[in-house]
């Protein structure tokens, strides 16, 4: 029910009288413009001729209306929303730090997208719809692919920062979003967007209102990179300040208020949001819960609205039975989804997974069939990017399981009968790691590799393993991945990237990286990008083991509800939509 | 956290009925007598048994690799292949249930040998040499029970990471402090007997006499409290399991297999926190009736009633 709304909403913004008047003024104004012969050069190679996603964008939103009423007048799906309520979030890890540039836990990102925007949204599914939209919907107005080099955004004018100090409820402006993306390409080590955002060139602040962004290359992936869930946009007076990590000050639907270590984030409704009416909770309460059998209380007993996973912590059997013990929820099932990937992740500098061999004997020796049936019945194989989306690999482009293989690449390497292979995998309590590993260690027995599990505390598995350490011979966990192939593949395997964490070099991946970062052709472009995953695949700086699929039920009582809570990294900032009927005495 | 408090506060009756108890002359009682005497106590003693012979057989008795994962018999209840059915990797709990009575009695034997070690070695100083040595190691005792046990021993897996290893020592490291109370005390009274002083005089030195002469006169009391540890050495290390920290995956224990995964699917496949949580009970129950049996029997004041 909730789907329905969501499509129709996107199909009547399409059509909607104003940008439909206002599209084709703005198409006129540029005949006239064309005819009188003023405008010539490369400047005018306009949106128009690229061809694929950015096309479609162009043809949809980008000549959108140049003030912001459209977007402040309510939308056709939201007319029944009622205000009120306080909207529990059980969140399984703790946010490291509501700083989205510097941190991109589940946690993190999932607190501070209640509080900032984004420039631009995504307005599409990329795993159930295989085209990937970005849309105006957020502080920009408008937007338009001026050259192959050059974005020009038009900003809302009545956003304003949350009134608290030292921000103090000022307007936003221009400035603020040159501000923010300066911050996420500058030189710090610790930003998790310095890669994607280093093809920025320079960003420019005409009036308060535009924002012109040049990049270096031609590069396609920055729609989606404006667009994605860490790009927001924050205030000088906080992002300047050590305070960023522990407080958040934005322009969006909630307003940060405390954060109870260990205990509980709390957010308040934004009053002077800039889409009058929204959001719809009065309140947010998302509270840290590890546990999952108390994070399963909460949902039974009512107190928390949306409850899933993947398997095999939450076996999909389980959740049969919630339906049947808490009747009145929907049920969103997702194959492929972009966060149940699982996957042995490897140190490729240190002994013994420096030898590709030895990574090649877990890609040929893991038994996949077994985890398929052990995750269940969405599950399949993963691939660097989800097999879902358009850009993942199919079935067939995978080596199938071959014990033998596997053990003379182990020979080859030097790890004999005599001599056999042990490594260890050292892992978190979180993010699936104690199942993947226990299922790794396992279906690793017949090639005849010992693996042992080295469970350490998260927030050291995440500095020291995750975040590039380099003592550590593997870990194994379930992970996520991107909407996009160059956030997904760019920032982790070229040799640059400043998320490389297995430290893999290839001049080869580097290549394919750079060629589908600057190609705009979807086509080509997912061409390159399927050769660059079959090397990926082949030479095993990760091995994607499989994608378990997610099974997520929601209570009725929430609307306008659509998307995984972890499935998708989007939802996040889907919370303004949502709304309760009948509203939960609390 | 309470099993450690009431266990301490047993320890403090216990010592005050034992200060006087040194020595204990009706050891040892025959077994029959002491089933007919503390019928109670043997079936505490019955279960301890059995935990150690099932511990110590358990690769016989087993019927599968613990670890071993079954994509084809994932979730299966109860049957003639599984007897406690299996979990969500397909693993059969029966064998999990059995290596976990090895996991459990191996940090529980190591724990309390090691609180025991340190413990007695403590009390004994202590109440030997008395003065500033007691002072200081009394105040150092006293210091470490001022902190909760089962947060202190969080706080050292937490420290030091945790395996089957570090979950012993904080264990035992958490319960020392109480037993070497419970020894200074009888060590004292011993400091005054005649025999010491005539040890003495034939030139013995202060290891020698602790050694020979104040050892194997406190032995009963060490073995008879040390017996009591084992159950709450069992429920400290369920509960760390539990929260996560005890020994890592995939080791059996019956307080992992309690923990997270089994709970919250306890609705659809209640034998995965049944078993392990039935097992817990029991032994700690067994353990307890046990050393309360001991204790009684070692007690002449309470000795022939009942």
């Amino acid at each position: 029910m909730a789907e329905d709304n969501y499509w129709r909403r996107y199909s009547r913004r399409t059509v909607r009288r104003r940008s439909f008047i206002a599209g084709g003024a703005a198409g006129l104004t540029a005949l006239m413009a064309a005819a009188a012969g003023c405008s010539s050069g490369k400047n005018n190679t306009t949106a128009s001729t690229n061809t694929g996603s950015n096309a479609r964008v162009a043809g949809t939103v980008a000549p959108a209306p140049p003030t912001a009423q459209a977007l402040a007048t309510a939308d056709p799906a939201l007319a029944n929303a009622k205000r009120g309520g306080t909207f529990n979030i059980d969140q399984a890890d703790e946010p490291i730090s509501l700083d989205n540039h510097r941190q991109e836990t589940p946690g993190s990102i999932q607190a501070a997208n209640l509080v900032y925007n984004h420039l631009l949204r995504r307005a599409e599914d990329f795993v159930a719809a295989p085209g990937i939209i970005y849309v105006s919907d957020e502080l920009a107005s408008g937007w338009e692919q001026i050259d192959k080099l050059t974005y020009r955004f038009s900003l809302v004018k009545n956003a304003k920062w949350h009134n608290v100090a030292p921000v103090n409820g000022r307007v936003f402006t221009a400035d603020d979003v040159k501000y923010s993306i300066d911050r996420m390409r500058g030189s710090d080590p610790e930003l998790r967007t310095r890669s994607a955002w280093a093809p920025v060139d320079k960003v420019e602040a005409p009036d308060p209102y535009t924002v012109v962004v040049t990049t270096k290359q031609p590069y396609a992936a920055f729609t989606a990179i404006a667009g994605h869930t860490w790009s927001i946009i924050m205030p000088r007076e906080l992002a300047d300040t050590p305070d960023v990590n522990r407080k958040a000050i934005g322009t969006g639907p909630f307003i940060f208020k405390d954060w109870q270590s260990g205990v509980a984030l709390h957010f308040d409704r934004n009053p002077d949001y800039f889409r009058s009416g929204q959001p719809f909770f009065d309140h947010v309460v998302m509270r840290v819960v590890p546990d999952l059998g108390a994070r399963t209380a909460n949902f039974r007993a009512g107190e928390t609205d949306i409850w899933g996973g993947s398997p095999p912590t939450i076996p999909f059997s389980t959740i049969d039975d919630m339906k049947n013990a808490v009747p009145d929820v929907n049920e969103i099932k997702r194959t492929g989804s972009n966060n149940s990937g699982t996957k042995a992740f490897f140190n490729t500098t240190a002994a013994p997974f420096n030898d590709k061999r030895v990574r090649q004997a877990f890609l040929y020796g893991a038994d996949y069939d077994s985890m398929i049936k052990i995750f269940g019945g969405l599950a399949q194989r993963a691939g660097p990017m989800p097999l879902a989306s358009v850009w993942g690999l199919k079935e067939a482009d995978f080596p199938k399981t071959d014990v033998a293989k596997a053990k003379a690449l182990l020979e080859a390497a030097g790890y004999t009968a005599d001599k056999p292979l042990r490594v260890k995998t050292t892992i978190s309590r979180q993010y699936a790691g104690p199942a993947v590993s226990q299922i790794l260690q396992q279906v690793m027995k017949p090639v005849g590799v010992t693996v042992d599990i080295d469970q350490i505390e998260d927030t050291a598995w995440i500095t020291q393993v995750y975040r590039g350490g380099q003592n550590y011979q593997m870990t194994s966990f379930g992970d996520w991945s991107w909407e996009d192939p160059d956030r997904g593949l760019y920032a982790y395997f070229h040799t640059d990237g400043n998320a490389n964490n297995t430290h893999y070099t290839s001049t080869q991946a580097d290549a394919l990286l750079e060629q589908q970062r600057g190609e705009f052709d979807v086509e080509a472009r997912k061409k390159i990008v399927r050769d660059l995953q079959l090397l990926l695949v082949d030479d095993a700086p990760n091995v994607w083991l499989v994608s378990t699929g997610t099974d997520e039920l929601s209570r009725k009582r929430l609307h306008n509800y659509k998307q995984m809570q972890m499935g998708n990294q989007n939802s996040y900032r889907e919370w303004e939509n949502c709304w309760f009927d009948p509203i939960p005495s609390t | 956290m309470a099993a450690i408090d009431s266990i301490a506060r047993d320890d403090r009756a216990l010592f005050e009925r034992t200060t006087t108890a040194y020595g204990v002359a009706a050891w040892p009682l025959s077994v029959l007598r002491f089933c007919r005497r503390k019928p109670l106590g043997a079936f505490g003693g019955a279960i301890t048994l059995a935990l150690i012979v099932m511990a110590a057989i358990h690769p016989w008795i087993a019927t599968y690799d613990p670890n071993a994962i079954n994509p084809n018999e994932v979730l299966h209840g109860l049957s003639g292949q599984h007897y406690f059915g299996t979990d969500n990797y397909g693993r059969d709990v029966y064998s999990r249930v059995v290596y976990g009575a090895w996991a459990s009695l191996e940090v529980s034997i190591v724990s309390v040998a090691i609180g025991t070690a340190i413990g007695t070695a403590i009390g004994v100083l202590s109440g030997y040499f008395g003065g500033a040595v007691d002072m200081v190691l009394q105040r150092f005792v006293d210091a470490t029970l001022a902190f909760p046990g089962l947060i202190l021993a969080i706080a050292l897996v937490g420290l030091v990471g945790p395996s089957v290893k570090n979950v012993s020592i904080a264990i035992g490291l958490v319960t020392f402090p109480s037993l070497s109370r419970i020894v200074r005390g009888p060590v004292l009274s011993i400091k005054a007997q005649p025999y010491i002083e005539a040890a003495r005089s034939t030139g013995a030195n202060s290891l020698r006499i602790m050694l020979r002469h104040v050892l194997p006169n406190i032995v009963a009391i060490v073995i008879v409290v040390s017996t009591a540890r084992f159950g709450a050495a069992i429920l400290v290390e369920s509960s760390l399991s539990f929260l996560g920290l005890g020994p890592p995956p995939p080791t059996a224990t019956w307080g992992s297999m309690l923990s997270g995964d089994a709970i919250y699917i306890m609705q659809t496949a209640w034998w995965l926190a049944f078993f392990p949580g039935a097992a817990i009970t029991l032994v700690v129950l067994g353990f307890n009736l046990f050393g309360d049996a001991l204790r009684d029997v070692m007690d002449p004041r309470l000795r022939g009633r009942s």
